[in-house]
């Protein structure tokens, strides 16, 4: 069951990739549902990000991410035809899916080509970082405890 | 804001230090998973042409989430309609699948490049002209044969017998018009 909720929470981040997520609010207990709401909210970030920065620069940041992580193994024939496809301008990040940007290992420089122009990702980074400390550290002080309403 | 796009940034240095390594605990617990249901080959194919649609409807919100029982279904591997999240979901954590993308794949992309290295052929200046007077030349026959279709009188809207036709006119309290019409436009009768 767990694995399967981390799943569903990879789909929901490929989902805000697409610009096809429900709001964060909507889906949080469907993604919580192994206890897990940590890891749900540091998705959620970036679909809040979305909503009040440059939404393709957020989408990028999530194109290199899944590039780089969504799995351990380096596909250099899937890299090959992903790069080229971006170089010729024959995919748009509406069309990506984290299964084929897993293991393709992009470089910047492709990112930059899929959103249309450059930006600074460590800055940008940061901001998403700031962003999840200014919603949810806070939230995470407070113990989520039973509310009780005996007399 | 900077939007146009050159293949060398100002911050080249930083890009290559930059690897967003604080997010990538996030996909820690991926692993290869058993499904009791596996897409049909239409489906990968549709994924792979990027056909695949993102709920099966019109709406542009991915259909996972759209509720509880769409989750429950998500969750247990059995989607009753593959939609584009699904079988990347699925492909990501499915070994057989992942080798039968990746088959699929690589026949698409020996076809589009076979494709794009035989171009079709440039037609010539004179074939296109041919082309052109026979469509010109058909174009003309239709316009003609409506004009002569228009312009021919009206099929007879009834028969009468020459007998009964005289009994008509006899008896019509209008017989003067009728012959009159009759004169003027006799293939009318």
């Amino acid at each position: 069951m767990e694995i399967r909720i981390e799943l569903a929470r990879l789909a929901y981040a490929e989902n805000i990739l697409r610009c096809t997520n429900e709001p964060p609010e909507m889906v949080e207990d469907l993604l919580s549902l192994d206890g897990e709401l940590e890891k749900a909210r540091r998705w959620f970030v970036f679909a809040e990000a979305k909503r009040r920065f440059d939404p393709n620069v957020v989408r990028g940041l999530l194109v290199y991410l899944f590039s780089h992580y969504a799995s351990s193994e380096f596909d250099p024939h899937k890299r090959e035809q992903l790069v080229r496809e971006i170089t010729e301008g024959r995919v748009r990040m509406r069309d990506l899916t984290i299964e084929r940007l897993a293991g393709t290992r992009l470089s910047w420089e492709h990112v930059f080509r899929l959103v249309g122009r450059q930006f600074n990702p460590t800055r940008e980074k940061e901001k998403i970082k700031e962003l999840y400390n200014q919603l949810y550290a806070s939230a995470s002080l407070i113990p989520r405890t039973e509310v009780s309403y005996g007399h | 804001m900077d939007t146009k796009y050159s293949p060398h940034p100002p911050y080249e240095d930083e890009l290559d230090t930059e690897k967003l390594a604080e997010f990538a605990e996030l996909f820690a617990g991926l692993r290869g998973l058993e499904y009791p249901d596996h897409p049909s080959e239409e489906v990968l194919r549709a994924y792979v042409a990027n056909r695949l649609l993102d709920s099966p409807g019109a709406g542009r919100v991915g259909a996972t989430f759209r509720d509880e029982q769409a989750f429950q279904k998500f969750l247990s591997g059995r989607v009753p309609r593959w939609t584009r999240s699904d079988v990347a979901m699925h492909v990501l954590t499915c070994a057989r699948c992942q080798e039968r993308v990746a088959y699929l794949q690589a026949r698409r992309w020996s076809l589009l490049s076979s494709a794009r290295q035989h171009p079709r052929e440039e037609q010539s200046w004179w074939r296109r002209f041919a082309w052109g007077a026979v469509g010109a030349a058909a174009a003309a026959a239709i316009l003609a044969a409506l004009w002569l279709w228009s312009a021919s009188p009206p099929s007879p809207t009834c028969w009468i017998e020459q007998p009964c036709w005289t009994q008509v006119v006899q008896d019509s309290p209008m017989k003067g018009s009728i012959m009159v019409v009759y004169r003027v436009s006799p293939g009318r009768f």
